[in-house]
C-alpha cells in the first residue's frame, strides 16, 4: 500500500491512525502500540525538523503488513536526520529532578525500539527510512 | 472544540482531555489550556485520560510541561491510561515520573490525602 501524507500535523495524525488500523493481525498489541507511536514520531519529525514546520512536499509511505513481517518505507525531501542523532543513546533522566525532565527527544529512541530493523539513506533528493518488524 | 473538560473533586482539579489522539496536532492547544489553569492557581491536578486512545511524544511533552508549570509545590496524577497511552509512559520511563492510577477515584484520593 502506498500513502502520500501532506506535511502537516493534522494529516500526520490521520495517517498514523490509519496505520494503527492496518497493523498485521498477528502483531501483539504492545508491539502494535509501539509501531503506531513510532510512525507518529517519524512523520512528526519530518514535519517539524525535516521541513522546519513550514510545510513541504508530501511524505510517501509504503506500508506492507505481511503475515510474518511488517515492512515500511518512508520517503521525504526535507533536511536529513543528523547522523549523530541516529546513533544517540537512550535519554537518561532523574525522575525526581523536576526542572531537568525532558519534554522532547524521545522520538528516535521510540523508533529504534519499535522496529527490528531501522536503516536510513539520506538525500538529496530523497531521504529514505527502511523499517521492519517481525510478527511473532 | 474545547481541548479539555474540568471538574473539581475534594479540592483537586480533574482535567479530562477530550481528543481521541493527544499528538502533535492536538498537544499545543491542550498544553496551553492546562498551563493557564495552573497559572490561575490549580496546582493539584488529576489528568483523566479515558477519552485519549493514543499519545505520542509531543503529547507526553505537553504533560511534562504541565508538571513543571505546577512546580515542586504542585502535584499531578494520571488515571485511566490504557493501551497505546500506557505503552508510551512505559517506553519513555515517564511512568516513574507520573503516578498512574487505575481510576479517577484513586487518583483524586491520592492528591486529596
Amino acid at each position: 500500500m502506498e500513502f502520500l501524507v501532506a506535511a502537516t500535523h493534522e494529516e500526520v495524525s490521520r495517517a498514523v491512525a490509519r496505520f494503527g488500523e492496518l497493523l498485521p493481525a498477528g502483531l501483539q498489541a504492545q508491539d502494535g502500540h509501539a509501531v503506531e507511536i513510532a510512525m507518529a514520531e517519524i512523520l512528526t519529525n519530518i514535519v517539524e525538523h525535516g521541513y522546519g514546520g513550514a510545510g513541504g512536499p508530501s511524505i510517501r509511505v509504503l506500508w506492507h503488513p505481511g503475515e510474518r513481517q511488517l515492512d515500511v518505507e518512508v520517503w521525504d525531501q526535507g533536511r536529513p536526520i543528523p547522523a549523530d542523532r541516529l546513533s544517540a543513546v537512550r535519554a537518561e533522566f532523574d525522575p525526581a529532578d523536576l526542572a531537568a525532565l525532558p519534554e522532547s527527544g524521545f522520538g528516535l529512541e521510540l523508533i529504534r525500539s519499535a522496529f527490528d530493523k531501522v536503516e536510513y539513506e539520506q538525500g538529496p533528493p530523497y531521504n529514505r527510512l527502511l523499517l521492519s518488524k517481525k510478527v511473532s | 472544540m474545547e481541548a479539555l473538560e474540568v471538574s473539581r473533586d475534594r479540592g483537586v482539579a480533574v482535567v479530562t482531555p477530550t481528543m481521541k489522539r493527544l499528538d502533535a496536532a492536538a498537544a499545543p492547544a491542550f498544553k496551553q489550556a492546562v498551563v493557564e489553569l495552573v497559572q490561575a492557581g490549580e496546582r493539584r491536578l488529576v489528568l483523566d485520560l479515558h477519552k485519549v486512545g493514543f499519545l505520542d511524544s509531543s503529547g507526553l511533552g505537553a504533560l511534562v510541561s504541565i508538571l513543571k508549570a505546577a512546580g515542586s509545590q504542585g502535584a499531578i496524577a494520571v488515571c485511566n491510561a490504557e493501551g497505546a497511552v500506557l505503552s508510551l509512559f512505559k517506553l519513555t520511563r515517564m511512568d516513574k515520573v507520573f503516578p498512574i492510577l487505575a481510576s479517577r477515584e484513586e487518583a483524586v484520593g491520592r492528591l486529596a490525602a
